[in-house]
């Protein structure tokens, strides 16, 4: 399923221009979207493709859509590219241990060159889904405040509504408290 | 990691055990001055954008000239050296200036044409930093095979099409 900004905007008609070629690639759910995810032991991954040739046409398409979701998804991996240094593209990625593992990308697209790095290098759908129930459940879904659905105490069954809406009972008021206060001492 | 538009405070946080760099200062003794770019989100644009940092890597042989492609290593303890303390120390040439060999057909390569096997060694006039006889020879790359001339031949006009 290939995102574009009318499915983004929920089937109503998208009049508006943003700036630039495929501008649905700036855009924080088509970040979101991506499907690679590298395992802990990836540090480095480079990149080097030429900019005319045919034989690195999937690379150069890799890089133009694809490269922003991977750095989105794996903020902790440098990715280094390099322009028209060899004949042949291929990606290079150093691991944790000093270990590297050269990828030929020469005449691919760049849906195989997605779901091979995937293969190799990437966690697995049940690792990602095993991560978000992790993360889920960590969360209490008694909270309540600013980040969450209900926003202030008074939206919570059982406890006194809102003071905007109604006056706190007499006894509750701080002026009152006070001033019985000041009473009982003068 | 700081998040957000604090550039300075972003790239302070950043202390890599691995880092891929480019050489860009080589007069200073034992030590060479490598840039590192890494790319960082701009969350209004939500574009990335490379932000440069410099390291210093610890290399007392002189083994680098400008405009090396250099995998650095973190040190356990940065090394003493002066005027800087260096962080990191070479551990890999990625690529080498005037003798990049393309890992897939392993020869050494100019732009996107092979080079012919009679132009495998060094070239004779020295590059910007230290001129190639202070640099000891280098021996066999680990993707150099040696091919029979008939694999450059085949290759030729591999450009042209």
């Amino acid at each position: 399923m290939w995102l574009t900004l009318a499915k983004l905007s929920g089937g109503v008609m998208f009049k508006g221009r943003m700036l630039g070629k495929y501008p649905i690639r700036r855009t924080r759910t088509f970040l979101e979207s991506g499907e690679i995810v590298f395992k802990d032991r990836v540090k480095i991954m480079s990149v080097n493709y030429n900019v005319f040739e045919k034989n690195s046409e999937g690379a150069r398409e890799f890089v133009f859509f694809h490269l922003p979701q991977v750095q989105y998804k794996n903020p902790e991996v440098q990715v280094v590219t390099f322009k028209n240094l060899t004949p042949s593209p291929f990606f290079k990625f150093y691991l944790d241990d000093g270990e590297q593992v050269l990828v030929d990308v020469e005449y691919k697209s760049r849906q195989e060159i997605v779901k091979h790095v995937k293969k190799i290098l990437g966690k697995t759908d049940k690792e990602l889904e095993e991560i978000k129930t992790s993360q889920q459940q960590s969360i209490n879904i008694a909270n309540f405040g600013p980040r969450w659905p209900r926003k202030c105490i008074c939206e919570i069954e059982g406890q006194l509504p809102c003071s905007s809406s109604e006056d706190f009972p007499k006894e509750l008021r701080g002026k009152y408290q006070m001033k019985k206060r000041m009473e009982e001492r003068y | 990691m700081p998040v957000g538009r604090n550039w300075p405070k972003l790239l302070k946080a950043w202390n890599p055990q691995w880092v891929i760099g480019r050489v860009i200062g080589v007069r200073l003794e034992q030590v060479a001055k490598v840039k590192c770019v890494k790319m960082v989100l701009d969350p209004y644009i939500v574009t990335y954008f490379g932000k440069p940092r410099t390291f210093y890597a610890h290399d007392p042989e002189k083994k680098c000239t400008m405009g090396d492609v250099v995998l650095l290593k973190a040190l356990p303890e940065p090394a003493p050296t002066t005027p800087h303390p260096s962080t990191h120390e070479i551990s890999e040439f990625v690529h080498q200036v005037g003798r990049i060999y393309d890992p897939i057909r392993g020869q050494r390569c100019e732009g996107t044409a092979l080079l012919p096997p009679t132009k495998h060694k060094l070239p004779v006039e020295p590059p910007k930093g230290r001129p190639y006889r202070e640099i000891p020879a280098p021996e066999r790359s680990p993707y150099e095979k040696i091919l029979p001339d008939t694999e450059y031949y085949r290759n030729k006009d591999m450009h042209k099409s």
